[in-house]
């Protein structure tokens, strides 16, 4: 297990050391050179000049790629354009909310899909077989953005169930913990606090559930499909076991293999989803950040953005690899 | 949901290269027999062939002309006054008083384009790249194995950045037009195919077929061309349908990021969409036009995607 | 009475027909055999026996929301295909198990009594019961059989647990005596094993300690030999004799080698096409084969006693070259012996001890 751990850091790293490789190309890339980009469009030639040499745009290629992974590294990415402050806190600020949806997002997908998913598959061929196939098929066929502004009018303006925007009531006392809202109120026990919170969370965490939950689902269907017709539930079967346990420990055990995979490489996706649906709710995470970075073209925000973003890719694909060697031992103990 | 789909295509990468073997020319005729068999393809070609008849012949159907701010004086946008649907306008008005239903007509040919454009790029780009790693893995000794190698590994780590991200730095280089668009959409979809033809290139190379053309002394190159690349085109396809309906719904998302060119002088679906969700409570309508355009088209692609994927999945025929 | 009295067991998949009525028994510690090419089914009818059948179901639920369920016809020709299709059903054993995914189910008639208790017709929970503890199933491909993600220890406690209500340490330790029991070697370490770090024959050990762990009366062992090399293939049957002698547990041996049941059984059933065609102690079977397919299997297998010049027999055709019982001998179209009689209406099941379904057995010897 060690040496299928240390195995996969060390191609996490290399991955990681591509990426900046593309980044870099990237940055470099930009029209008219980074300097023009990251100053604002009045600048003058002096502080053209200084920001060249800070950069150390005169150096060497490789140099300059030394010196851009060694901010990176140091969580470095200049300052905002649009705000001034720098990029890192701008994003520490704001990683908490966005965490915080995705993971709502996340419960809502795995919480329906995969007992959604179960029951399909058990009754295929059914009505609730044929929805949810179906459903899942729309489901990734719906604009985001579409689909987040529909339940925010339809829900929140119109019927007047939901806060229409931002991540608690006006004017509401509260205490900061680790940033995820919801969790706070109920550690603090300022458990009205939770409550808005969750109440705010509600709309944008069903729309960027969409299409995790139609992915799920599917996955789910197939894997459990695929499972049922092997020949060791046969053999649990002729055990004479009870079916929850047929269920539990040997159809659903196997099924969940490409489940975690999936939902591993959802999770990562859920943060560019977040990017649509805090643009519609306000939310103030990440996602409202880079919506206003892209359309102000703040390119500094964005390489921190791309750059925080594909860490916590990498890191999420880490924790599903290492669960997938938990969960299968063939991969776990393999000589 | 990308990748989602890469993982069934792998594996119906890995069945059809054993099936081949059995059953190499019957195979695309019980296919395509089974496809016209299947609802899910069915619905799905009704679907796309009514978009692609529109996006053709979109400006000689449609009664007005698209652009045309016939109707100004009857719209006041402060006031949130948009006339709905009535007898000469059948959708109703837009923002700037035009016909919706000749716009909405119009605008599919855009909408195609912006997902074609799309996709081919993808694809083109994809296939070239993951041809020549296969074929240089499979081929080129050792050397073609470290070009390989190095090919595939930039490859993941461009899998591994999310697809909006990808698009979202590429139009961050080449400024928002719709051009930027099929192009950022495109270039997110290039590691995709490029996985995807090595895979099932690589699954044809190690096939016994392939093995006994080299043991006949058949030159590689003509392996290749002849026998490896036709062979690996099925799942391409398949993935190409599919990436067609992610291509114009991430078209929309980035239109709606600001990066599509706002109102071009030809209507386009998703930049309507984007448009009007400013709109979205005073005129919903201008909206749910698009809108229900766009997934209806998506579910088109969709659908045949999955139908064909099915059809060709010998897995699935085993069961039968 | 017997242990198991199978009477005119038939299982139908949709319009295929492939156990058509098909009665034998067990007697209590025998071990009885049932013969015959892939497709025969063999298989189907142990699996029917056990219950493990995927249930018929209504029509419902093969409609037009499953596209490929439309097709499921497709490579099967409009005349005499039912019985075709029948024949390719158990061809490999996991395809009937893969049924139950498509809904399709299977249709189950007849009767199969343990002792006196018609299995047929017990209530699934009922069955349930009885699975694993009163009769219990050996497979063909141990490998697949096996649960990939659980310790072989847990898949062999949670039958104790569930029948003879053993847990925890005790039932850790019976799971080692069993794996002992079973020729396993150093079983308290294997316990934590999984299946892939087994060999084979290991792995068959595992399956036969599983189904053997609540000292069932009759063990079922579908083609327990044909994944495993020659060498343990001896060593697995060497095993089962064992089990049977000491244990008294009665067996019946689907199997389509010739070999294994000379070795070990007590009365051999042949199977043709969905029905029993010959059924004689073993001995009288090897030296008086009467139905000519009977003589044909023998004829196909290799002898060390003849000269090696002398070839083999095969028999001509495959099984899927079929008439249906009722209108002649399904055999008749393979066989060599074939005459006017052998079509004109169904032949009866005749003799007693030694019993045979050919019209002409009386010529031919």
């Amino acid at each position: 297990m060690l040496r299928y751990t240390v195995k996969r850091l060390l191609q996490l790293s290399v991955a990681l050391l591509g990426l900046s490789l593309l980044l870099f190309a990237w940055f470099k890339a930009l029209p008219g050179g980074p300097e023009n980009r990251l100053l604002p469009e009045n600048a003058t030639d002096q502080q053209r000049e200084a920001l060249r040499a800070s950069l150390g745009l005169d150096d060497p290629v490789w140099v300059q790629y030394g010196e851009f992974l060694g901010r990176i590294v140091r969580f470095d990415f200049g300052s905002s354009l649009s705000s001034g402050r720098p990029v890192a806190t701008e994003l520490a600020d704001r990683l908490p909310a966005t965490i915080e949806l995705s993971l709502a997002a996340m419960v809502i997908a795995v919480g329906i899909g995969i007992p959604l998913g179960y029951l399909a598959a058990k009754r295929r061929g059914t009505w609730l077989d044929f929805t949810a196939v179906s459903g899942s098929l729309l489901g990734t066929c719906i604009p985001i953005f579409f689909l987040a502004a529909m339940l925010k009018v339809v829900f929140a303006q119109e019927l007047g169930l939901l806060p229409t925007a931002f991540r608690l009531s006006a004017g509401a006392q509260y205490t900061d913990v680790t940033g995820l809202r919801v969790l706070d109120g109920l550690i603090t026990g300022e458990f009205d606090v939770a409550w808005d919170a969750l109440l705010h969370l509600v709309l944008p965490a069903i729309a960027l559930s969409s299409i995790p939950l139609a992915v799920i689902v599917r996955i789910t269907r197939a894997s459990v499909l695929d499972v049922v017709g092997e020949d060791y539930v046969r053999t649990a079967d002729a055990k004479g076991l009870k079916p929850a346990t047929i269920r539990g420990r040997h159809v659903m055990r196997n099924a969940m293999l490409p489940i975690a995979t999936i939902i591993g490489l959802l999770l990562g996706s859920l943060f560019a989803g977040a990017v649509l649906t805090e643009s519609v709710f306000a939310f103030g995470g990440i996602g409202s950040f880079v919506y206003q970075a892209t359309t102000e073209r703040d390119y500094p925000a964005l390489m921190g953005f791309i750059l925080v973003i594909a860490v916590f890719y990498v890191v999420i694909n880490l924790i599903v690899d290492l669960s997938y060697g938990f969960l299968d031992p063939r991969v776990r103990v393999r000589k | 949901m990308t990748i989602a789909k890469i993982e069934k295509l792998d594996r119906l990468i890995e069945a059809t290269a054993t099936a081949r073997d059995a059953q190499t020319g019957s195979l695309l005729r019980q296919s395509l027999r089974r496809l016209r068999r299947s609802p899910m393809a069915v619905c799905g070609a009704v679907i796309v062939g009514v978009f692609v008849v529109m996006a053709v012949l979109g400006p000689w159907i449609a009664p007005y002309d698209p652009t045309a701010q016939t109707w100004g004086r009857e719209v006041f946008l402060n006031r949130a006054i948009f006339p709905g649907p009535r007898a000469e306008n059948w959708f109703g008005l837009d923002h700037l008083g035009r016909d919706m239903f000749s716009r909405m007509i119009v605008g599919a040919r855009q909408t195609l384009l912006v997902g074609v454009v799309a996709t081919l790029i993808g694809l083109l780009a994809g296939a070239v790249i993951g041809g020549v790693a296969a074929a240089s893995g499979t081929f080129g000794g050792r050397w073609g194995e470290r070009v390989e190698s190095v090919i595939m590994r930039t490859v993941d780590v461009a899998l591994a950045i999310p697809m909006l991200l990808l698009a979202l730095s590429v139009a961050a280089l080449l400024g928002p037009s719709l051009s930027t668009v099929m192009i950022a959409v495109g270039v997110a979809q290039i590691p995709i195919f490029a996985r995807l033809l090595r895979g099932s290139m690589l699954a044809q190379a190690h096939s016994d077929y392939v093995l006994s053309a080299i043991a006949l002394g058949v030159p590689k190159g003509r392996i290749v061309v002849s026998h490896i690349l036709p062979n690996s085109l099925g799942p391409v396809i398949v993935q190409a349908t599919l990436v067609l309906a992610t291509a114009i719904i991430e078209a929309a998302a980035l239109s709606y990021l600001g990066l599509g060119n706002p109102d071009p002088g030809s209507p386009e679906w998703g930049t309507m969409l984007s448009d009007a969700q400013r709109l979205l409570s005073g005129a919903p309508q201008l909206s749910i036009y698009p809108a229900v355009a766009i997934i209806v088209t998506a579910l088109g692609f969709t659908l045949l995607g999955e139908a064909m994927r099915e059809s060709l999945d010998p897995r699935l025929r085993r069961q039968e | 009475m017997a242990l198991l009295e199978v009477e005119d067991l038939r299982v139908a998949f949709g319009a295929s027909t492939a156990v058509d009525g098909v009665s034998f028994a067990v007697d209590e510690g025998k071990v009885v055999g049932l013969v015959g090419e892939s497709g025969c089914g063999k298989s189907v009818t142990s699996l029917a026996v056990m219950g493990l059948l995927p249930k018929g179901r209504p029509a419902k639920g093969r409609k037009a929301s499953q596209p490929v369920q439309a097709a499921a016809s497709e490579p099967v020709g409009p005349a005499g295909g039912g019985l075709k299709a029948a024949a390719a059903v158990p061809q490999a054993a996991p395809a009937t198990g893969r049924r139950s995914r498509r809904g399709g189910g299977a249709d189950v008639s007849g009767r199969a009594a343990f002792d006196g208790v018609d299995l047929l017709s017990l209530a699934p929970a009922a069955m349930r019961r009885r699975r694993g503890r009163d009769l219990a199933m050996i497979f063909q491909d141990p490998l697949s059989s096996l649960n990939p993600v659980v310790p072989i220890g847990r898949q062999i406690t949670e039958v104790l647990e569930r029948h003879r209500g053993l847990k925890g340490d005790k039932a850790a330790k019976e799971a080692a005596h069993l794996l002992d029991r079973v020729g396993i070697p150093d079983p308290t370490r294997r316990l934590k094993e999984y299946p892939h770090q087994l060999s084979g024959g290991m792995r068959q050990r595992v399956l036969i300690a599983i189904a053997v762990a609540c000292a069932p009366r009759l063990l079922i062992a579908d083609e327990p030999t044909t994944a495993l090399d020659v060498t343990i293939q001896a060593q697995i049957l060497e095993l089962l004799k064992d089990l049977v002698d000491t244990e008294g547990t009665a067996l019946l041996m689907i199997t389509h080698d010739l070999g294994v049941v000379a070795g070990l059984c007590d009365e051999v059933n042949v199977l043709y096409s969905g029905r029993v065609v010959e059924s004689a102690p073993v001995r009288e079977l090897f030296a008086r084969p009467t139905h000519p397919y009977t003589i044909g299997l023998l004829g196909s297998i290799p002898r060390l006693d003849l000269g090696i010049h002398e070839p083999l027999t095969p028999i001509r055709g495959s099984i899927a070259d079929v008439i249906r019982w009722k209108d002649g001998c399904a055999f008749a179209p393979r066989c060599d012996r074939v005459a006017e009689a052998c079509v004109a209406g169904e032949p009866a099941l005749r003799g007693d001890l030694h019993a045979h379904r050919c019209v002409r057995a009386e010529e031919i010897a």
